[in-house]
């Protein structure tokens, strides 16, 4: 597992320069706007750089000499979920570091209201990696691109039909209209963990199919 | 080491049926034309593809319930797939110390810069001979008990592949029980390192014989039609049509010699031997 976190790791490196200029971009945006909207854009991209580590397994036909190595796919899988996840923490850690530097440049606090809406960040992280992962291990990093953007907007008409639908004809829920916002965030992370072990458990399934 | 009993694995037109054994401290050859079923068979053996049938042990094991401690003992040098292209050889040396029991980082960087081999340039950047010798070291650095190598000198010039040969030349003087299994299209590469040769065709094993054997028994003999009618074909095993009568392989080179005194008798290589057992009837 140390040796496949090692090769990430050093593939990850290959691309500082990218991060070095994601990192930038970061801290001009968290000057520029008020939001925590650099939370959000520095985790996501994090996420997304991990997760295409999986690219550079698949190019120029890697994968045959990657499980020749002293591993399992199952051992593939959790490595590269582990990754992502400290990856993905780490971008959020960093863009939550920026967010505060500039607000205190700025004169504003960071209220607890605040760190909520930061710390909801995780669980969609997760949903993220647990939606691309899997997805990325099954039809590769070409045609995943399409599947992965046909999911989001599947996703997104859903959502949106369902809102409108909700809207129209029901009323929300009492239950769902007195949620505080600590549920809110307790829910939306079990929905994120619940998907990461799904995610997890199939992307393990689909591995041990592949032939290579 | 390795054992195939009626491997079969079937790819619409194709089907491979192999019995094969590669037995301790033996350096095996498997040779063919491409698409004969070589990768096929390495593939199995290394657990990347599901067999559909019969049965191939690696150490004992199925190959598909190899450990990672069992594959610490496998070196694999494979023709179309490595490390990233993206990596260093720095980054290399550093996943494979956390990988191998028996990997010796320094050592390793030692023989690499022996072999001109840059520390920190991306392996993209490397040359066709750079990218198989580091495939090559990466299958001799950790002590493997077992050699798994798919065509270690493919599209190489003979400087380079001498080099790799030597290579595996000299591990095998360090670790005498290691077994090898070695796929090569240059029959010169597999006479000068191999004690016994398979012979793979439409995913058959066509011949099993030790490389001394074929190289000293076997021969072509070369007939004019009348020559071929009163020939004693019991030693026989190919006969080919040719524009002067008929190419004939013989595993009885000694007996045509001394029977037939004024033949043409010509020594058989490996290369005659693919071309005589595949396209001979």
């Amino acid at each position: 597992m140390s040796g496949l976190l090692q090769k990430d790791f050093c593939l990850l490196m290959q691309r500082s320069r990218v991060l070095v200029i994601l990192i930038g971009v970061g801290i001009l945006m968290g000057f520029s706007t008020d939001g925590s909207f650099v939370i959000g854009y520095l985790t996501m991209l994090c996420a997304i750089l991990t997760v295409s580590t999986i690219s550079y397994d698949e190019f120029d036909n890697g994968y045959p000499f990657l499980f020749t190595l002293p591993i399992t796919k199952k051992t593939y899988v959790t490595g590269k979920f582990l990754f992502c996840l400290v990856g993905g923490m780490a971008g959020w850690a960093i863009s939550v570091l920026i967010y505060i530097g500039c607000m205190t440049a700025k004169g504003a606090g960071f209220a607890a209201e605040q760190w909520m809406e930061a710390l909801s960040f995780i669980p969609v992280f997760g949903l993220l990696i647990a939606i691309m992962l899997p997805m990325q291990l099954k039809f590769g990093a070409e045609k995943s691109r399409l599947v992965i953007a046909a999911v989001a907007g599947g996703i997104f008409a859903i959502c949106y039909i369902g809102k409108q639908f909700l809207l129209k004809h029901l009323k929300m829920p009492a239950f769902l209209a007195d949620i505080s916002d600590m549920a809110a965030l307790a829910i939306l992370a079990g929905i994120g963990l619940a998907a990461l072990i799904f995610s997890y458990l199939s992307s393990v399934h689909i591995m041990e199919k592949k032939e290579y | 080491m390795v054992s195939a009993k009626n491997l079969t694995k079937n790819y619409g037109d194709f089907s491979l049926n192999v019995t094969m054994d590669l037995p301790k401290g033996r350096i095996s050859g498997l040779i063919g034309k491409n698409g004969a079923g070589k990768s096929t068979v390495i593939k199995s053996i290394l657990g990347l593809i599901c067999p559909d049938g019969g049965s191939i042990k690696v150490f004992g094991k199925d190959s598909k319930e190899l450990t990672p401690e069992d594959k610490q003992k496998i070196g694999v040098a494979l023709s179309d797939s490595g490390f990233s292209n993206y990596l260093t050889l720095r980054d290399c040396a550093k996943i494979l110390d956390k990988m191998y029991d028996r990997f010796d980082r320094q050592d390793f960087l030692a023989t690499c810069r022996q072999y001109g081999l840059p520390e920190n340039k991306i392996i993209q950047k490397f040359s066709t001979g750079m990218k198989a010798k580091l495939r090559v070291l990466v299958a001799l650095s950790h002590g493997a008990k077992l050699l798994i190598m798919d065509e270690p000198t493919v599209g190489m010039d003979v400087e380079a592949r001498n080099e790799i040969l030597d290579m595996i030349r000299d591990y095998l003087m360090k670790e005498e029980e290691c077994s090898v299994l070695l796929t090569s299209h240059i029959a010169t590469d597999l006479e000068g390192l191999c004690d016994d040769i398979y012979l793979i065709h439409q995913g058959k094993i066509l011949l099993h014989e030790d490389t001394d054997v074929i190289l000293s028994d076997y021969a072509v003999l070369k007939v004019e039609e009348s020559q071929f009618r009163k020939l004693d074909q019991k030693h026989i095993l190919k006969w080919k049509k040719e524009s002067f009568g008929y190419s004939c392989l013989t595993n009885q080179k000694q007996y045509y010699l001394e029977n037939y005194p004024g033949m043409v008798v010509e020594n058989c290589g490996i290369d005659e031997l693919i071309l005589m057992m595949t396209g001979g009837k």
